[in-house]
């Protein structure tokens, strides 16, 4: 009887190690991957380029957490990137006025565009693909009619400047900002009315409108919450970089979305959560370095990005139709 | 091919899902011409046998004999290449194109050059169609029609093809009695022909009026291989349940009150219903009955506030409300269990917890606002109990529980919120009698204790074992209000198709 008992629980327990490996498959190639590089290149494990890493991932990270609650609600946003440019030029822009309006100004910008995706999203039910590409466009243009194209030279007061380059408890701030802000939008969609709603809606909004969910509500709030958290970011860039060109910030938006997908966050929606961005972030920020210190070509370092997408992909691909069909 | 030998031969058939031994060594054969019926509960294995042969699982054991030749059905299309045909519960017809582009999707008649001959598929899809005596024109668009002619589309789709087998998933679940009839005769034309057909329904008369043969099954297992010409009705009930019912309706004893809860007054929507005006009681359940397409769900949508209608008032204890959408439904005391128990009624991708509380959302937060794990896992509990659902735990995916259960779970939901309305738009479709009666008998205890509750339902006996009156509708309008003792099932079809 009792080896019966012990047998089972070995049998479990080798079960759980099996789920554990399927559910957790991303976080087992980062520690793979960490392990590979920190043998063939021994900068990498150097506390500097860590801070390094932590320090470039700050304002993608932030965007992906957006990006995470937009396609959670079976979304996309193809103009965030845009939106990052639009606010960042905004906030150099008005800098002589002082850097605290000119960051909330550029907070309220991107506000306001995440609005404008959502209104047409949610309330208009267009197309989110086409909507966010044409605001892609349209964002990118405002940014180089308001900055003239030309490159614009970002200087942050001393507050800034404390969270871009120190540190606190041995930790870069930047990088506490990027840990709050995860948590508090892990909260927001694990534990709050809102967030079990937009986990609803993105698995099947017919029911979610049958249990008297506000689905167009729902789904425009995503947009503006993605276009509120593009803002921090923006004052986080233009704290961080002395230059802020239009072009550099619209190359975010490949990051993003890789970011997410890689995470696991289905696109097909409602399955995801901020954990799975957190490791996906931390996959492709580790790749990326990987590939910088090991002097990989520019040109090699895109084409491994393009097919680690392809890949992310199609792995979501696969798990969702293994749901379906169990 | 001799007397004796057999069209299909399945052997010792076993399948395994995580944690489920959805078939045990299930084996049965199928002649030529033969009308071969398979009932037990939800969760007894039919729909595993439907899907290992039409190709979208693969049996663990056992072999499947085709012609007397072994096959692998490896795939849906591999399937119906090898002439079994399959006709679900859940349509498979695309929305966007018209009749006659789904029943001959992906076999379309061509002219010279390729080019599709429309001239042809539609003269081809009308004459189908009239055969079959489906009123629907070939031109119509798919996603105009309502479920139930889905279903006719869907089965006129699977004649059109020269099939061997032809399964049929619980087709009468979503059409009236009238097309029952006509599908009766068509099935059984159809098997003169040569082609086979295997059954599938909850409704055990249809059984006895069509098939052949008949395997009861029950947890994956076979319990009993009848002729079905010696056998009855009780014994299928019993084998099925493994135990006696009784009565499936029992006592109408509930009393209803006099104060009238919902008044509906001239409630208009253009093409849907006309001039709909009728009150429900406290206590009361007030059936809906007539022909799919009468407009019977478009009313119940518009009183919950899914549609909105062009004109008409509705009054709740008296007082004239505006319903725009489901959370003033909500507001009101209204819940509504849809027909469409798949993609409305429940998430299936949700947790049965998750279910449960989506109404109650509110009750489940804790201090700081936020989601109670343990809040929600009680509420949730105590519900899953109550209404007896059968899960292995609280975080199991609905997608994962048997169809009965499913509606037990989107029926807890509902009454999460204590609702004074409850609105049900075929409540048991396709669902099992053990569960039905647990339905049944759930639905008259909430009207005893003072809810009123409005029934959808094309199933006669169903209607009349459980309102206190109905309604009829045909073609969007009200034609007769019947009082208890006025209902029969001739009365009421009399009423639904205009011999009144």
């Amino acid at each position: 009887m009792n080896d019966l008992v012990e047998n089972k629980k070995s049998l479990n327990f080798g079960r759980g190690l099996k789920k554990f490996f399927y559910d957790q498959t991303i976080l087992v190639i980062f520690i793979v991957i960490v392990i590979i590089i920190s043998i063939a290149s021994p900068n990498f494990l150097r506390i500097s380029n860590i801070f390094n890493v932590i320090r470039q991932i700050t304002v993608l990270g932030i965007m992906a957490c957006g990006m995470t609650i937009v396609v959670i609600g079976k979304g996309m946003d193809l103009s965030s990137a845009s939106i990052l440019a639009l606010a960042a030029v905004v906030n150099v822009m008005l800098q002589q006025f002082g850097y605290w309006p000119a960051a909330i100004a550029g907070v309220l910008v991107a506000v306001a565009c995440g609005f404008i995706n959502g209104f047409i999203i949610g309330k208009i039910k267009a197309n989110f693909i086409i909507v966010t590409l044409g605001t892609q466009i349209l964002f990118t243009s405002l940014a180089l009619i308001i900055s003239q194209g030309r490159n614009l030279s970002s200087r942050p007061e001393k507050i800034f400047c404390y969270i871009a380059d120190e540190k606190l408890l041995g930790i870069p701030v930047i990088a506490w900002i990027l840990i709050i802000i995860m948590i508090i939008v892990g909260i927001l969609l694990q534990k709050t009315i809102p967030g079990r709603r937009l986990y609803a809606t993105g698995l099947n909004d017919k029911a979610a409108l049958v249990a008297g969910i506000n689905v167009s509500n729902i789904i425009t709030s995503t947009y503006v919450i993605n276009g509120f958290l593009i803002g921090i970011a923006s004052v986080v860039l233009c704290s961080r970089l002395p230059r802020i060109r239009v072009g550099t910030a619209a190359d975010y938006l490949f990051d993003v979305i890789t970011v997410v997908v890689l995470g696991g966050t289905s696109l097909s929606g409602g399955i995801g959560n901020i954990y799975k961005t957190a490791i996906g972030l931390l996959l492709f920020a580790v790749i990326n370095n990987a590939m910088a210190l090991l002097t990989v070509p520019f040109e090699f370092q895109q084409l491994t990005r393009g097919i680690i997408l392809i890949i992310a992909v199609v792995y979501d691909e696969f798990n969702r139709r293994k749901r379906v069909l169990y | 091919m001799s007397e004796n030998s057999y069209l299909l031969e399945m052997s010792n058939i076993s399948k395994e899902f995580p944690g489920v031994k959805a078939l045990d060594n299930v084996s049965f054969k199928l002649r030529k011409g033969e009308v071969f019926a398979l009932v037990g509960e939800n969760g007894a294995g039919k729909s595993t046998i439907i899907k290992i042969l039409s190709g979208f699982y693969s049996n663990d054991k056992g072999e499947i004999k085709l012609n007397g030749e072994k096959v692998n059905i490896r795939n849906p299309k591999n399937a119906i290449d090898l002439g079994i045909n399959t006709i679900y519960q859940e349509t498979s017809l695309v929305p966007e194109i018209t009749v006659a582009e789904n029943i001959f999707l992906g076999k379309q008649p061509v002219s010279k050059f390729g080019k599709v001959n429309w001239k042809k598929m539609m003269q081809e899809s009308e004459r189908i169609l009239n055969e079959l005596s489906i009123h629907l024109n070939p031109k119509s668009l798919v996603l105009e029609l309502s479920a139930a002619q889905c279903q006719l589309v869907e089965i006129a789709k699977a004649f059109s093809s020269s099939a061997k087998i032809i399964i049929m998933d619980e087709p009468t679940s979503a059409i009236t009695e009238e097309d029952t009839i006509n599908l009766f005769n068509l099935i059984k034309k159809i098997v003169k022909t040569g082609t086979s057909v295997i059954y599938i329904s909850h409704r055990l008369k249809e059984i006895f009026e069509i098939a052949d043969y008949v395997m009861v099954l029950r947890d994956g297992k076979t319990v009993k291989y009848l002729k079905v010409s010696e056998t009855n009705e009780d014994e299928l009930i019993k084998y099925m349940v493994g135990r006696d019912l009784g009565n499936i309706f029992g006592e109408k004893s509930y009393p209803v009150r006099d104060n009238i809860v919902l008044e509906v007054k001239n409630l208009t929507k253009k093409g849907k219903f006309e001039n709909i005006s009728f009150a429900l009681r406290e206590g009361e359940i007030l059936g809906l009955s007539g022909l799919v397409g009468a407009g019977r769900s478009e009313i119940v949508r518009a009183i919950y506030g899914l549609d909105k209608p062009d004109s008409g008032y509705i009054y709740i204890d008296s007082n004239r409300v505006t319903i725009k959408n489901s959370t003033h439904g909500i507001n009101q005391g209204i819940t509504f269990v849809s027909e469409d128990r798949r993609t409305e009624s429940i998430i299936q991708a949700f947790t049965v917890k998750a279910n449960i509380t989506i109404l109650l959302l509110k009750s489940i937060v804790s201090k700081f606002g936020l989601l109670s794990n343990k809040k929600e896992n009680e509420l949730s509990e105590k519900f899953v109990r109550e209404f007896n659902i059968k899960t292995p735990s609280l975080n199991q995916l609905v997608m994962n529980l048997s169809g009965g259960n499913q509606q037990k779970v989107a029926l807890a939901k509902c009454l999460s919120i204590k609702p004074k309305i409850l609105i049900l738009d075929e409540p048991t479709k396709g669902i099992d009698v053990g569960a039905k009666k647990e339905i049944h008998y759930l639905i008259k205890e909430l009207a005893n204790n003072g809810m009123s509750i409005i029934l959808v339902s094309s199933e006669l006996p169903e209607i009349i074992g459980m309102c206190h009156r109905v309604i009829v509708m045909r073609e969007g309008k009200l034609i007769k209000i019947f009082n208890k003792n006025e209902l029969s099932e001739e009365n009421l079809m009399a009423a639904a198709v205009g011999n009144i």
